[in-house]
C-alpha cells in the first residue's frame, strides 16, 4: 500500500499542530457515539434473543427500546459514525507521512467495515417498524452488525495500539499481524466493557428524561428498565479498572509518561464516583441519578481519550520531529532553488559560498588561524592554480595532513562546493589586497 | 448493615486499583529511564547541524560487536578549537587534562546483558540502519532509549527481514 503515501503531501509544522488537535476532536465526536451503538445493538439483539427462549413479548419491548434509544437516527451513523473515520483516515496519512506504519490502510478497513456494521444496525433498528419481520432476518442483521464492529474495532484498537510501539512499525505490515498484541486486546476488551457501561447508563438517561418513553411505560416495565440500565452499567463500570490497569502495565515505555499515570488514576477516581452514583440509583431507586452518571461517563470518556492522546504525543515525539525536519529541508530546498534559478546555474554563487561558509566551514576553518582545520590563507595559496581540486576534495575529503583530524563529508553539491570556494579566494584576495 | 458495606467495598476495590497504577508508574521504566550525562553532549548539533556521520564517533559499529564510544582524544580533536567557551567543553577538557575517560552513562544495554549476544557489525552489514534499533538519534538534543530491545521485539525483526531465529543465534 506505498501508492497511499504518494496520495498525501508532508505536512508543514504548524499544519501537523493542528491536525494533531483535529484528531483530539474527532475521537471526542466518534467514540461516545459508537460506544452507544455498540452497546445499545448488543443489548437490543441479547434481548430480541430471551424473547425467543423466555417466550415472552415483555423483553421485545426492551429489546426494541434498546435499538431505538442506543443506535439513534440514520444521520447520526453518517455524521458521527462514518464521517470522522474517514476524517481520521485523512489525518492519519498527513501524520504518518512515510513512515513504515501502514496506519492509512488498517484504517480504510476499518471504515469500511464500520460503514457496513452501522448499515447493517439501521437496518436491524427499521426492522422493529416493519410488519411481519421473522426473529431470524433480525438476528441475521442485527449479529452481522455486531460482527463486523466487533473486526472493524478490533483492527481500530490494535492499529492505535501499533501507533504507541514505533519499534514495531515496520514490522507489522499486515492487518492479521496485528492481532499479536496484548496491548492491543486490553484496548479492544476497554472499549467493548466501557461501552457496555455506557450503553446502560445512557439507557437510564434517555429513557427518564425523554417524555415519550416515559408516558408509554408501565411502572412495572419502568422499573425493570431502571434495574436492567443499573445494573448492566455497575457490573461494567466495575470491570474498566482491570483493562485500566493492564493496558497501562502492557503499554510501551516509549508512550508512558506521568502525565498518563495521573491521568489513569483520575480516570479511575471518576469510575469510583460514578459506580457510587449507580449504586444509590440502585438502591434507593433514585432515577434522577442516571443522569448525573450519564454526565460524568461523557466526561470520563473525553479524559480517557485525552490520555490516549498524551500516550500518542509521547510515542511520536521522534516522528514528529522528522516531519518537522522535512517540511524545513522542503522550505529550505525550494526557497534554495528559487534562489538557484536567480542566478546563474553554471556561475558560482558567491553569496551561496559565504552562508555555507558561515553556517558550516567556520566552525572548523579561519582564514587567519588554525581552528580543527588548517587556516584557509595556508591552504588557499597552495591551490590558486588547481582549484578545481579544491571543489573535489570539499565534495569527498579525505585525510591530507596528519596534523588535523580528518574532515567530515558536509554533503555538498557541485554548485555548493563552487560556490564555497568562490567565497573563499574572493575573501583571500580582498585580505590580500588590502596588506 | 449492607447499606454502609457496599460502600467501603466500591472504595477499598478502586483504592486498591489506584495503589496498583500508583506501583506500576513507581516501577515503570526504572532501567530504561534517560540517563543523565556527565556531559550535556547533543547528537543533534553534531550529527544534524555540523554533518558528522554515525561512523565518523561511533568508528567500531562496522568492525565490532560494540558501537563503541569515542575516545575523549577524538573529541578533543575538534573541541581544542571549537566552542572552547562552552561549559560542557570546558568540562571535557579537564578529563582530557586529567587523562581520565568520561564516565558515560550507558542508554542501551539487554535486560539480561549476559545471555545475550548481539554484534553490531553484522546488523549494520546486513544494511539495518541506526534509527531502527536507536530511533532517530540526528534529532536528539539528549540521548534516549527508543526501544526496549526485548526478545520478542528482536525475534519478529529476524522474521521480517528472513534472518535466522535459532535460539543460539543470540543466546550463546
Amino acid at each position: 500500500m506505498d501508492f497511499l503515501n504518494n496520495l498525501f503531501l508532508p505536512p508543514s509544522a504548524t499544519h501537523l499542530h493542528l491536525v494533531k488537535y483535529m484528531i483530539l476532536l474527532v475521537y471526542f465526536i466518534h467514540i461516545p457515539f459508537i460506544s452507544l451503538l455498540f452497546g445499545g445493538l448488543f443489548y437490543s439483539l441479547y434481548f430480541r434473543v430471551l424473547t425467543v427462549i423466555e417466550k415472552k413479548d415483555f423483553y421485545l419491548d426492551v429489546s426494541r427500546d434498546f435499538a431505538d434509544i442506543l443506535i439513534f437516527r440514520k444521520s447520526a451513523g453518517i455524521f458521527l459514525g462514518v464521517l470522522p473515520l474517514i476524517i481520521l483516515t485523512l489525518i492519519e496519512g498527513q501524520v504518518f507521512y512515510d513512515a513504515p506504519i501502514q496506519i492509512v490502510s488498517f484504517m480504510i478497513y476499518t471504515t469500511i467495515l464500520v460503514a457496513v456494521g452501522i448499515s447493517l444496525a439501521y437496518f436491524y433498528q427499521s426492522t422493529f417498524r416493519m410488519s411481519g419481520v421473522g426473529f431470524l432476518l433480525q438476528l441475521f442483521s442485527g449479529g452481522f452488525a455486531l460482527i463486523f464492529l466487533i473486526i472493524a474495532y478490533y483492527i481500530f484498537w490494535a492499529a492505535s495500539a501499533l501507533v504507541l510501539d514505533p519499534g514495531r512499525w515496520f514490522i507489522i505490515t499486515q492487518v492479521w499481524e496485528l492481532l499479536y498484541s496484548w496491548n492491543a486486546v486490553a484496548r479492544f476488551l476497554h472499549f467493548v466493557t466501557a461501552s457496555f457501561a455506557v450503553a446502560g447508563v445512557a439507557l437510564l438517561f434517555f429513557f427518564f428524561n425523554w417524555k415519550e418513553f416515559q408516558q408509554e411505560a408501565d411502572p412495572e416495565y419502568a422499573f425493570y428498565m431502571r434495574k436492567v440500565g443499573g445494573g448492566i452499567a455497575l457490573a461494567f463500570t466495575l470491570l474498566q479498572p482491570i483493562f485500566i490497569f493492564w493496558n497501562l502495565a502492557t503499554m510501551p515505555n516509549v508512550a508512558l509518561s506521568a502525565p498518563v499515570y495521573a491521568l489513569s488514576i483520575l480516570v479511575l477516581i471518576l469510575m469510583f464516583f460514578i459506580s457510587m452514583t449507580l449504586y444509590l440509583l440502585l438502591r434507593d431507586h433514585r432515577v434522577k441519578l442516571g443522569t448525573n452518571a450519564f454526565m460524568l461517563f461523557i466526561f470520563t470518556f473525553l479524559v480517557m481519550i485525552v490520555n490516549d492522546h498524551v500516550a500518542r504525543e509521547s510515542a511520536t515525539q521522534n516522528q514528529t520531529q522528522v516531519l518537522v525536519t522535512r517540511a524545513e529541508e522542503v522550505q529550505g530546498k525550494l526557497k534554495a532553488e528559487r534562489e538557484a534559478q536567480m542566478a546563474s546555474a553554471e556561475q558560482p554563487d558567491v553569496q551561496l559560498g559565504e552562508k555555507i561558509y558561515n553556517e558550516q566551514c567556520s566552525t572548523c576553518h579561519q582564514f587567519d588561524k588554525r581552528v580543527v582545520g588548517p587556516a584557509y590563507n595556508s591552504v588557499l595559496s597552495q591551490y590558486s592554480d588547481k582549484r578545481e581540486e579544491l571543489v573535489k576534495f570539499v565534495r569527498n575529503p579525505y585525510k591530507i595532513n596528519p596534523d588535523y583530524p580528518p574532515m567530515p563529508n558536509l554533503g555538498l553539491t557541485d554548485h555548493q562546493a563552487q560556490s564555497v570556494i568562490a567565497y573563499l579566494y574572493k575573501h583571500f584576495e580582498e585580505e590580500k589586497n588590502k596588506k | 448493615m449492607k447499606r454502609r458495606i457496599m460502600p467501603l467495598v466500591l472504595s477499598a476495590y478502586f483504592v486498591l486499583f489506584i495503589i496498583f497504577v500508583v506501583l506500576l508508574a513507581y516501577f515503570w521504566n526504572r532501567d530504561s529511564k534517560t540517563p543523565v550525562q556527565p556531559i550535556n553532549f547533543s547528537h543533534q548539533i553534531h550529527v544534524s547541524k555540523v554533518g558528522l556521520q554515525c561512523t565518523f564517533c561511533h568508528d567500531k559499529v562496522d568492525k565490532s560487536t560494540f558501537a563503541g564510544i569515542p575516545p575523549v582524544q577524538k573529541c578533543m580533536s575538534c573541541h581544542k578549537n571549537v566552542k572552547t567557551e562552552s561549559p560542557e567543553i570546558q568540562k571535557l577538557t579537564r578529563y582530557w587534562e586529567e587523562k581520565k575517560p568520561v564516565p558515560w552513562k550507558r542508554v542501551y544495554s539487554f535486560k539480561i546483558q549476559n545471555y545475550v549476544y548481539f554484534s553490531h557489525k553484522r546488523h549494520i552489514k546486513a544494511g539495518l540502519d541506526c534509527s531502527k534499533c536507536h530511533g532517530e538519534v540526528k534529532l536528539m538534543p539528549q540521548m534516549k532509549r527508543v526501544r526496549q530491545l526485548e526478545m520478542g521485539w528482536c525475534v519478529s525483526c529476524h522474521k521480517a527481514n528472513m534472518a535466522p531465529t535459532d535460539c543460539v543465534t543470540c543466546h550463546k
